[in-house]
C-alpha cells in the first residue's frame, strides 16, 4: 500500500539550520582528540617509536584546541551570548556540558604541554632579554627548577595526564557524537552508534593529520623521517579507519536490514540525495582507496622501501582527511536534507562563500591553528632535540 | 449563555473569556506570591458589572488541546489570526494547516502553501484520490519534551501550566531544539535571531482568553481544553473519543489530540 | 617536597582560575533564574504579561450592537468578527476608538472558506467561484465580485 509518497515538507523545514560551521566543528574536536590520541599512544602506551611526533600532536590538539569554538560562535544566532552555556548550563541537554569539557581539557592539554616544554621554556627565559625574558619567565611561573629530580616528577605527571586526556579525549569527542544521537526527531542521527562512529572517525582524522603534518614538517626543516614513526602510524591509522568505516557501514546495513521506518526516509537519502558525498567520496574514495593503500604498507612492509611506504601513508592519510571531512558533512548536512515530515526532501545545501557561515570563514578557521602551530614553533620546536640531549621530562 | 447553545466549540474557558470582555486593555503588572499573577485592573462584564481584579494562577492549569480534522475547512483563519496575534514573521509558522490527499493505493500527496495562511487553490491531481482532509497543526506542548530537554541554557522550559516556552533574552540561538522538535513547530526568528514558536497564547490565556486559533476558527474544529478544571467538555472527549497523537512513538506525549484524523497525517 | 615548587605555583594558578570562574558565573546568573524551574521566572512573567491584539469573543457587540445580533441569528453566527475585519486592537484603544476599521471587500476573503476544494468537508457551503460567476475560461475574477450581489447585509445575517 505504502507507495513513495509527493515531496512534502513542514512549512518550517524549509532552512538548513546546521550549516557548514556545524560541519567544521566536530571535524575540528575530531582532530582534536585523535592528535592527542597519538600522543598519549608513545606517553602512556610507551610506543618509543612515536616520539617524533609525541611533541607535534600536543600542540596540534591545542591549535586546534583554540579554534574548536569559533565554528560555533559564527553559527550562534547570539554570539554575545555565548557564556549562558557556562552560566545556565542545563544539564539535560548534552550541549551544555561544552562549557565544563572543553573548560577541562583545555587546562589539561596546556598544563600538559607546559610540563613537556618546561626546560625549554627555562631556557629560553635565560638566554633572552627584555620583554621576552620576561614573558617566558612568567610562562615559567618563575620557577628555573630543571634539575633531573624535577624533570622525572614533570615525567611521571604527564603519564597521569596523558592517561587522564584519554577519557576526556574520548567524552570529548564522545559527547559531539551523541548530540546528534540524541536527536530522536532525527531518523538519520538517532542511534546509539553516533558517538562510537564519531569518536573512531576523530581518532582517525587526528592520526592522518599527524602523519601529514610530520611528513611535511620534516621536509620542509629538511630532516630525515623516521621510517619507524611513519609505519606504525599508519599501522594505528589502518586500524582506526578499519573500525570506523566498519561502524558506519553498520549503521546504514542495520537501519536499512530493520525496514524501520526510519529507512523510508534514509534510504532515499543515501541513494540519491547524498550518493555523491555519502557512497561516492565517503565509501569508495575516502574508505576503500586507503584501506587498500595502508593494506600494502601495513602487510607488505618488507618489500617496500622507506620512501614508498611514506609516500603511500603521505596519500592514504590525506585521504583520509577527506573522508572524515566527508563523514561530518554526510551526518550534519544529509541529516537536514530531509524534512520532519519524513516525506520530503529540501534543496541540496550548498554553503555560500562570504559571509559568518560561508566557506571564507571555514578556511580562515583552519588556517589558524596552522598559524599557531607556526608561531609556536619560532620559540619552542614542535620536533624532538637531536639525539643525544635525552630530557629526562619525555 | 445563549452564546453556548449556539457555538458548539465553547468551553468553559470561552466562557471567561466573554466574562472577562475588554480585557484587551489589561496590563498583567503585578506579579503576586507564589505563581499567581494578579492583573491590576479591574474588567467590566457584558453586562457592565464589574469583576476582578482577574487573578490568574499557572499551576491551577493544564491545557489541552483537541483537533477535529473533519471539521476543519482549510480557511487558514487560524494562522492570520496567530500572524496577527503574535506577530509572526512572513514564511515561519506558530500554527499552519496541512491538505492532503490519499489515492485508492495509498499515495500520500500532501501540501500547505505558506502553511495554509493565504487558503488553498483547487489542486489537479492525476491519481484516483479517495479522501481529503485538513489538519491543522501547532506545537504539541509536549509533556516530555524533547526541545526543552536539550536546551543547553535553560532559554526553552516548560511553564507550570505545561506551556513550552521560549525565553528570547537567554536563548542563544543556536537551533538545537529546532534540530529536536519531530513536528517542525519551532523555527529561528528572521529578526530576533532566538529560537520562537507557539505560547499557545500564554498571555492570552492568563487574561481568561483563549488563544487566538482557537477563537477565530469558524467551525469549532480547534479546542482548547482545561485538565484541571471541573467537567471541562474537551477533557471529556478526549477521555470518551477515539483520539490520535502525532508521532507517538516518539513518547514525547503531546497535549495536542486530533480525532478523525487519518493515519497518514505525519 | 623538594624540586616541586613549579607544580605547587600552576596548582595555585589553578585554583585561582577555578575561583574566578565560580564567583563570576555566579554574579552572572540572572535574579529570577530558578524560581521555579531551570528558565529565568521573570520570561514567563514578561511573556504572560503582552497584551492581546484580538479581543475577546463579540466585544465587538458593545458598539455594534444591530450587526452583531443580525450575525448572531444568521449562518455566520460561529465566525468571529476579527476573523474578516481587522483586529480590535486596530480599532479600538483604552476603550475607545482611535483608528477605523479596515474593511476587506475582496472576494478572495469569502474563497478562504467557500472556494470548492475537494478537501473540504462536503457539508460546508463551497462554489467554484469562476464557474458560479459563469467566466470564461481564463477571466479574472473581479476584485469584489462577490458583494456585488451578496451584500453586507446580507454577509452578516444570510
Amino acid at each position: 500500500m505504502h507507495e513513495q509518497a509527493m515531496n512534502f515538507l513542514f512549512p518550517n523545514d524549509f532552512h538548513i539550520m546546521w550549516s557548514l560551521m556545524i560541519v567544521l566543528y566536530p571535524y575540528i574536536t575530531g582532530l582534536v582528540a585523535g592528535a592527542f590520541i597519538v600522543s598519549s599512544l608513545y606517553h602512556v602506551f610507551g610506543r618509543s617509536e612515536l616520539k617524533p611526533v609525541a611533541r607535534l600532536s600536543m600542540v596540534a590538539s591545542l591549535s586546534f584546541l583554540l579554534v574548536a569554538t569559533m565554528p560555533l560562535l559564527a553559527h550562534l544566532g547570539h554570539p554575545e551570548r555565548a557564556l549562558n552555556i557556562v552560566i545556565t548550563p542545563h544539564f539535560t541537554s548534552a550541549m551544555s556540558a561544552f562549557g565544563m569539557i572543553y573548560g577541562i581539557y583545555l587546562i589539561l592539554v596546556i598544563v600538559e604541554i607546559w610540563l613537556i616544554y618546561r626546560k625549554e621554556i627555562i631556557e629560553l627565559a635565560m638566554r633572552s632579554t627584555g620583554f621576552k625574558r620576561w614573558f617566558f619567565a612568567a610562562v615559567a611561573l618563575g620557577v628555573y627548577d630543571i634539575s633531573d629530580e624535577s624533570r622525572a616528577i614533570d615525567h611521571r605527571i604527564i603519564v597521569v595526564l596523558a592517561a587522564v586526556g584519554i577519557p576526556a579525549a574520548s567524552i570529548l569527542h564522545g559527547y559531539v557524537g551523541f548530540m546528534f544521537g540524541s536527536v530522536k526527531a532525527n531518523a538519520f542521527w538517532s542511534t546509539p552508534l553516533m558517538p562510537i562512529i564519531f569518536l573512531f572517525s576523530a581518532v582517525t582524522s587526528g592520526i592522518a593529520m599527524i602523519v601529514v603534518l610530520y611528513i611535511i614538517l620534516t621536509k620542509l626543516n629538511s630532516r630525515q623521517i623516521a621510517g619507524d614513526c611513519v609505519q606504525s602510524l599508519a599501522q594505528w591509522l589502518w586500524l582506526f579507519a578499519t573500525l570506523t568505516v566498519t561502524l558506519e557501514l553498520l549503521e546504514i546495513v542495520s537501519l536499512s536490514y530493520a525496514q524501520d521506518e526510519e529507512w523510508l526516509i534514509v534510504g532515499p537519502l543515501i541513494r540519491d540525495k547524498i550518493a555523491v558525498s555519502f557512497i561516492g567520496i565517503q565509501m569508495i574514495f575516502g574508505s576503500l582507496i586507503p584501506f587498500i593503500l595502508l593494506g600494502i604498507v601495513v602487510l607488505m612492509r618488507r618489500y617496500l622501501t622507506d620512501t614508498l611506504r611514506t609516500v603511500i601513508s603521505f596519500i592514504a592519510a590525506s585521504i583520509l582527511l577527506i573522508q572524515v571531512f566527508a563523514m561530518r558533512w554526510n551526518v550534519v548536512i544529509g541529516g537536514q536534507i530531509f524534512s520532519k515530515s519524513g516525506i520530503g526532501f529540501r534543496e541540496n545545501y550548498v554553503p555560500e562563500l562570504g559571509g559568518r557561515e560561508g566557506v571564507g570563514m571555514a578556511l580562515l578557521i583552519v588556517t589558524i591553528p596552522f598559524l599557531v602551530m607556526l608561531l609556536f614553533n619560532k620559540f619552542l620546536p614542535l620536533t624532538p632535540p637531536p639525539e643525544g640531549q635525552v630530557d629526562a621530562g619525555e | 449563555m445563549s452564546r453556548d447553545t449556539r457555538r458548539n466549540d465553547f468551553t468553559r474557558r470561552d466562557f471567561l473569556a466573554t466574562a472577562a470582555k475588554g480585557a484587551g486593555a489589561l496590563g498583567l503588572v503585578v506579579f503576586g506570591g507564589g505563581f499567581a499573577f494578579v492583573s491590576a485592573n479591574t474588567v467590566k462584564s457584558r453586562t457592565g458589572e464589574t469583576i476582578g481584579p482577574f487573578e490568574y494562577d499557572p499551576t491551577k492549569h493544564e491545557y489541552l488541546y483537541l483537533i477535529d480534522v473533519s471539521k476543519c475547512i482549510g480557511c487558514g483563519s487560524c494562522v492570520r489570526a496567530c500572524e496577527r496575534e503574535n506577530d509572526v514573521p512572513r514564511h515561519y509558522f506558530r500554527t499552519l494547516v496541512e491538505r492532503y490527499h490519499v489515492s485508492r493505493h495509498g499515495r500520500v500527496y500532501a501540501d500547505s502553501p505558506n502553511g495554509g495562511r493565504d487558503g488553498f487553490d483547487a489542486k489537479d491531481i492525476d491519481a484516483d484520490i479517495t479522501k481529503s482532509f485538513f489538519v491543522p497543526k501547532l506545537c504539541n506542548h509536549c509533556t516530555n519534551t524533547p526541545c526543552a530537554q536539550l536546551c543547553p541554557v535553560g532559554a526553552s522550559f516548560v511553564s507550570p501550566e505545561g506551556l513550552v516556552l521560549v525565553d528570547e533574552e537567554r536563548c542563544i540561538g543556536c537551533s538545537y531544539c529546532v534540530q529536536a522538535c519531530p513536528y517542525g513547530s519551532r523555527f529561528i526568528h528572521p529578526v530576533t535571531h532566538t529560537a520562537s514558536k507557539c505560547t499557545l497564547c500564554c498571555h492570552r490565556l492568563s487574561k481568561g482568553l483563549t488563544t487566538a486559533c482557537v477563537q477565530n476558527c469558524p467551525t469549532g474544529a480547534r479546542r482548547l481544553g482545561d485538565s484541571k478544571a471541573v467537567g471541562d467538555e474537551v477533557v471529556e472527549i478526549i477521555a470518551t473519543s477515539n483520539v490520535r497523537l502525532l508521532k507517538p512513538e516518539l513518547h514525547t506525549e503531546p497535549k495536542c489530540y486530533y480525532v478523525n484524523c487519518s493515519q497518514e497525517v505525519r | 617536597m623538594e624540586h616541586t615548587k613549579h607544580i605547587w605555583r600552576i596548582s595555585l594558578l589553578l585554583l585561582l582560575v577555578l575561583i574566578g570562574a565560580v564567583l563570576g558565573r555566579h554574579f552572572l546568573i540572572p535574579d529570577s533564574f530558578g524560581k521555579a524551574g531551570f528558565y529565568r521566572y521573570d520570561a514567563l512573567v514578561e511573556l504572560m504579561g503582552k497584551e492581546p491584539v484580538h479581543g475577546a469573543p463579540d466585544s465587538c457587540a458593545d458598539c455594534h450592537d444591530e450587526k452583531a445580533l443580525a450575525k448572531a441569528a444568521g449562518l455566520h453566527r460561529s465566525v468571529q468578527c476579527e476573523v474578516c475585519h481587522d483586529v480590535l486592537s486596530s480599532h479600538i484603544r483604552d476603550d475607545d476608538k482611535y483608528a477605523d476599521m479596515a474593511i476587506n471587500r475582496s472576494y478572495k476573503l469569502c474563497a478562504y472558506c467557500h472556494q470548492k476544494l475537494v478537501a473540504r468537508p462536503a457539508a460546508m457551503v463551497q462554489v467554484d467561484i469562476a464557474e458560479h460567476l459563469e467566466l470564461a475560461p481564463g477571466d479574472a475574477i473581479p476584485a469584489e465580485a462577490c458583494l456585488e450581489c451578496h451584500d453586507s447585509e446580507n454577509i452578516h445575517a444570510p
